[in-house]
């Protein structure tokens, strides 16, 4: 059983557009719209239903094992999904699905990243999208008396009952 | 005889049942502290029991979310009487800075009467042992008064309750 | 063998927030364990869209009261990448001083709460009076023991006087020995040792499949930190060692974090010791432009992810929360397969939740349909007596 320090860095250099280039090369034009967006942030576009092919070749063949965090998003005439995945030197890559609102379904990736078991439940509850093949698909933050078909964070989505007599929003 | 032992030894030694609505945790760790050297609560009396049945005061944190509303109320039903309840901090009292959100019923005494607020974002905690010391002062007033009746006569009372 | 299911119900008697476990059970051991986390759920994203930036700093502060900093600079530094705004040097140093201060005052306080749930009340006492040096020193800077709301957006509110910090180097210095005594404890005391080693095993692949952080993922191995890997506020520029345990189970991650009290104190005292000059903040807009940026931060928990979008108005449009105790919670699942009832409290303790232990367990018995309740203080009293009787412990 070893324990102690690694190795001390200054601050890494800035290898996305070096990963640009990578993601290019093995993935073709999988990943559209892919650019640098900040100082270690790329980000990009994805069909809904190439998720898990892109996501599995990511975590395979670019090393991006770890699925930072999971976001639902309400744009208004649709809604999505965007991944962030850690990429190395601190990168992180934002995908984005997009979803039609009145049916937003597209594959679970929890068989590539199990860790996205509980974000998935979560943009489910919050805005209704539906993870298909999900291994266990209940509400994760909504208690039990919270009505069905009520999704939060939907922008269109208005609070009544005790809850929202002071709602802001 | 006995029931003014009985009176005084709860007086002395205040047993406390600590429960949290959906808080963020601050008045939470700040009470915990009281347990500790520093604040040492314990050459007050105060303990903190596990179960309803046995505890004279309730002390809650927390905006009282949704989920907990109706698990406060019945733990809240479960105490014998005479009880006495603590709202901590800001929440306690209003729902604090999580007043409006959706899954906040906002304010502790809507959902069971409050004897006592503590305010703060969390309190300090010599400010939570002040609200301890007021609810003891509220249990020997109650206690010469035959009760809590006395107090629906105090305009504050009437004013301050939501419940 | 019947399979029982133990519901482990929502409240603990001395300490932080609700969760609710279901423990399915084959006679002692644990076969899956399921878990509510809906106690604690506000709204707060929903409420950082109507609130100005400002206002949304202080709501998003409050997320946790434990790691109330990681939140409030997480987001601050977010919204400032999409305005556009630079910290100058002094502001982002504070930052950086309150932040490992706040990781040694959760390190602490996680100590203590670990030894409270293993009997072990005297080592809960000991950290909690050091962590008392801690709460003093945040008090000074910041003026409050807890949710210390030193940023604003642009920098922090708040300057460190030169006779501050002679007085925070002092305090700084009976901290390294205390922390070197928490060192050699956690390789000497029965106790600790019988309750930690081996126990909530977790390999490293597992860890990183499972998308755990922090120390939790650190002692798998897995050499992770957001501070060295995607530097932030003042880390780019200061001797950072970032500790991993290859021992892969509550050992591993109880010695992760004893080893990052160490190195903090070390952190505070660079920075206290080699503070820049300069303003604190820089003026920050009311409105920030369209766009959307990740911003992370390694809290004490671990990595921290706050999704920020913008979109032209004096309001961010999403603010999307993903805490790492959301993140270590699939770790605690598979970590107790397996393992005993005993072992419950120690291996979710292990993951420093931030979410209080439920003190109601429920107890399920499939066979029968019978239901009966236990408190969460008799699940650690049951741990404790169970390592007794089987261990000799005291």
């Amino acid at each position: 059983m070893a324990a102690g320090p690694a190795r001390v860095r200054h601050g890494p250099e800035d290898v996305a557009p070096e990963i640009v280039r990578e993601l290019s090369e093995r993935l073709g034009g999988a990943i559209a719209e892919l650019r640098q967006t900040a100082p270690r942030r790329l980000a990009g576009t994805v069909p809904a239903d190439d998720v898990r092919t892109v996501l599995r070749a990511l975590r395979d063949d670019l090393g991006c094992r770890h699925l930072s965090a999971l976001s639902g998003v309400d744009r208004g005439a649709t809604l999505a999904v965007v991944y962030h995945l850690a990429a190395r030197g601190g990168t992180v890559l934002s995908l984005t699905v997009s979803l039609p609102r009145d049916a937003p379904r597209l594959p679970s990736v929890t068989e590539v990243f199990p860790a996205a078991n509980l974000y998935e439940r979560e943009v489910h509850d919050l805005f209704g999208i539906v993870f298909e093949g999900h291994p266990d698909p209940r509400p994760l933050l909504l208690y039990e008396g919270w009505p069905e078909g009520e999704f939060p964070l939907r922008k269109d989505w208005k609070p009544r009952g005790r809850e929202g007599t002071n709602a802001r929003g | 005889m006995f029931e003014r032992l009985v009176r005084w030894a709860r007086r002395k030694s205040p047993w406390i049942l600590l429960f949290n609505s959906g808080a963020c945790n601050a008045c939470d760790i700040e009470i915990l502290s009281l347990l500790t050297p520093r604040f040492d609560v314990e050459r007050l009396g105060v303990l903190a029991k596990g179960t309803p049945r046995h505890a004279d005061i309730l002390v809650i944190t927390g905006p009282v979310t949704l989920k907990q509303s109706e698990r406060l109320r019945r733990i809240y039903d479960q105490m014998p009487d005479p009880k006495y309840v603590i709202a901590m901090g800001a929440c306690g009292a209003s729902g604090g800075i999580f007043e409006g959100l959706y899954h906040v019923v906002g304010g502790v005494d809507k959902v069971v009467p409050v004897d006592v607020w503590v305010a703060g974002c969390p309190p300090r905690p010599d400010e939570i042992v002040d609200g301890i010391l007021k609810v003891q002062q509220l249990m020997e007033e109650d206690a010469k008064r035959g009760g809590r009746e006395w107090r629906r006569g105090q305009p504050v009372y009437a004013t301050a309750q939501r419940t | 063998m019947p399979e029982v299911e133990l519901p482990i119900g929502p409240q603990h008697p001395a300490l932080k927030e609700p969760v609710s476990f279901r423990v399915l059970v084959d006679g002692e051991r644990i076969v899956r364990l399921d878990l509510d986390v809906s106690y604690n759920h506000r709204g707060v994203e929903k409420g950082a869209e109507g609130r100005e930036f400002p206002k949304a700093l202080y709501l998003i502060e409050r997320i946790c009261g434990i790691c109330s900093h990681a939140h409030a600079t997480n987001f601050a530094k977010g919204v400032e990448a999409l305005m556009g705004v630079t910290v100058p040097p002094r502001g982002q140093w504070i930052r950086t001083l309150v932040a490992e201060l706040e990781r040694l005052h959760s390190h602490l306080l996680w100590l203590g709460v670990l030894a409270h749930e293993i009997g072990y009340n005297t080592l809960f006492m000991y950290t909690w009076r050091d962590r008392e040096t801690i709460q003093d020193l945040l008090e000074e800077i910041s003026g409050n023991r807890v949710n210390y709301g030193m940023n604003r957006l642009g920098g922090v509110r708040r300057d460190v006087s030169d006779d501050l910090r002679s007085r925070a180097l002092e305090g700084l210095r009976g901290l390294a020995d205390r922390a070197g005594f928490y060192s050699r404890i956690i390789r000497e005391e029965q106790t600790l040792l019988v309750r930690t080693r081996g126990v909530g095993r977790l390999p490293r692949d597992r860890a990183i499949a499972l998308g755990a952080v922090g120390p939790t993922a650190r002692g798998s191995g897995v050499d992770f930190d957001v501070r060295r890997d995607d530097p932030y506020v003042a880390y780019g520029d200061v001797p950072l060692h970032v500790m991993t345990s290859s021992a892969s189970d509550v050992f591993g991650r109880l010695e992760v974090r004893v080893r990052e009290i160490e190195e903090s104190v070390r952190l505070c005292t660079h920075l206290l010791e080699n503070l820049p000059s300069g303003d604190i903040a820089a003026k920050a807009p009311r409105v920030a432009p369209q766009g959307a940026y990740v911003s992370r931060y390694e809290a004490p928990r671990g990595e921290l992810v706050h999704y920020i979008r913008t979109n032209g108005t004096d309001k961010a449009d999403r603010v999307s929360v993903r805490t790492p105790t959301l993140a270590n919670w699939l770790s605690v699942v598979e970590a107790i397969q397996g393992r005993v009832i005993a072992d419950i409290p120690v291996v979710v303790a292990a993951i420093d939740p931030c979410l209080s232990c439920t003190s109601r367990t429920t107890f399920v018995d499939t066979g029968t349909g019978d239901r009966s309740a236990m408190e969460w203080d008799d699940l650690v009293a049951y741990g404790i007596r169970y390592y007794r009787e089987r261990e000799g412990l005291p």
